[in-house]
């Protein structure tokens, strides 16, 4: 799934914020379904946060890695892992 | 001048007839009835006679609740806030009443017609399920939500078991009756947050029943299960435990973000557990232990 596409489909979810997690539900027919959330981890979270129709990879890694602690190979693992995850949920 | 004041949760809930037919409730509101006084109430409710025929066409629907695939109520938005459609459960697709709730959700309007009740043509304003769609916009505009659950308070510390239908509510509530708790109610309940403390209200159901309540304690996301297992649930998780079973109209990302910000600050002051039980004693006996180990 095409990170454009991600960040416009954005809209389709309400989410809230509880600790370090993001607590994403999904929109149906303009209807919250409660009994589908999806949690995002920290790193995950401040991706979701900083998703623009604009965002490339490349953009996206270098603001995960001005924002946590973390070397480039872990930085491109958690973005990896985000996408997948997020395809999974906007497939689901 | 309100004909008649209703005190559900602590809200205040004015009727104020507008018609020339004398207004009744249902048996369950009885007790819920309180006496006239010059404070403000939280939502004034008019009711009028007949539904006017410009209020009878429903524009584009934005919510529809449904139950066996026929509608119960269907909202649109009207130019000075929501309209509700509300249909008869016992006659499909028969209108029964509208309702106009204003944009601040300070004042109802609804529009019903006259019923026959004791030989004497009657309004009634809160037939179901009008009478609890009002109990549940009074949750979006205060700090409150209203969730399938029965409330419980075992010697003061109030316990909500959440679920859908099927999940045990009733069997919890009847468990807990017997081992000397007392039941708030088997099915819905309103939580509201009074300065830091959350507190859990039952509210009228078909049948006359006393106003309840409880200081929240603990809530219990239960489901039936050969063995009882109790596992503390927190954050994400325990959002995700509770949030599913809200009653709600999630059309509106405003009333969504209400629940979920409310549920999210209630979970860091009231424990939540996931419980898997079996239908006996041992799971009351589990839970009193498992505080008393807390303690």
């Amino acid at each position: 799934m095409e990170l454009e596409e991600i960040a416009r489909n954005r809209t389709n979810f309400a989410t809230k914020q509880v600790g370090n997690d993001l607590v994403l539900v999904p929109m149906k027919d303009n209807v919250a379904e409660m009994n589908t959330m999806f949690t995002l981890n920290e790193v995950a979270g401040f991706i979701w946060d900083n998703l623009t129709e604009d965002s490339s990879k490349e953009t996206l890694l270098a603001a995960i890695l001005s924002e946590f602690d973390i070397d480039e190979v872990t930085a491109v693992d958690d973005l990896n892992e985000f996408l997948a995850q997020i395809e999974n949920m906007m497939n689901a | 001048m309100p004909e008649v004041r209703l005190s559900i949760a602590d809200f205040c809930i004015d009727l104020i007839n507008e018609s020339a037919y004398p207004l009744a409730l249902e048996e369950g509101y009885s007790s819920f009835i309180v006496g006239l006084n010059d404070s403000n109430a939280d939502v004034k409710v008019v009711v009028r006679a007949e539904i006017p025929a410009r209020l009878r066409e429903l524009g584009k629907t934005i919510y529809s609740a449904d139950f066996e695939g026929k509608p119960l109520w269907k909202i649109e938005k009207s130019e000075h806030g929501l309209r509700f459609h509300v249909f008869s459960p016992e006659a499909p697709f028969e209108l029964q009443q509208v309702a106009e709730l204003n944009t601040e959700m300070t004042t109802w309007t609804i529009y019903t017609e006259p019923q026959l009740v004791d030989g004497e043509n009657k309004l009634l304003p809160f037939l179901y399920p009008m009478g609890p769609l009002v109990m549940y916009y009074l949750t979006v505009k205060f700090d409150a939500i209203m969730i399938h659950g029965s409330g419980i308070s075992d010697g003061g510390k109030g316990k909500i078991f959440t679920g859908v239908s099927g999940k045990g509510k009733t069997t919890m509530a009847k468990l807990w009756f017997e081992a000397g708790a007392k039941v708030l109610n088997d099915d819905r309940l309103i939580v509201r947050k009074i300065g830091s403390e959350y507190i859990s209200h039952n509210t009228p159901m078909f049948y006359d029943d006393s106003p309840r309540s409880a200081p929240l304690q603990s809530i219990f996301s239960i489901h039936h299960a050969s063995e009882n297992t109790l596992n503390r649930v927190s954050g994400a998780q325990a959002l995700a435990a509770v949030s599913p079973n809200l009653i709600q109209h999630g059309y509106s990302s405003e009333i969504i973000s209400h629940h979920l910000n409310f549920v999210g600050e209630m979970i860091e002051h009231v424990s939540v557990f996931e419980l898997g039980f079996k239908p006996d004693q041992d799971v009351v006996r589990k839970i009193r232990a498992s505080e008393f180990n807390q303690a």
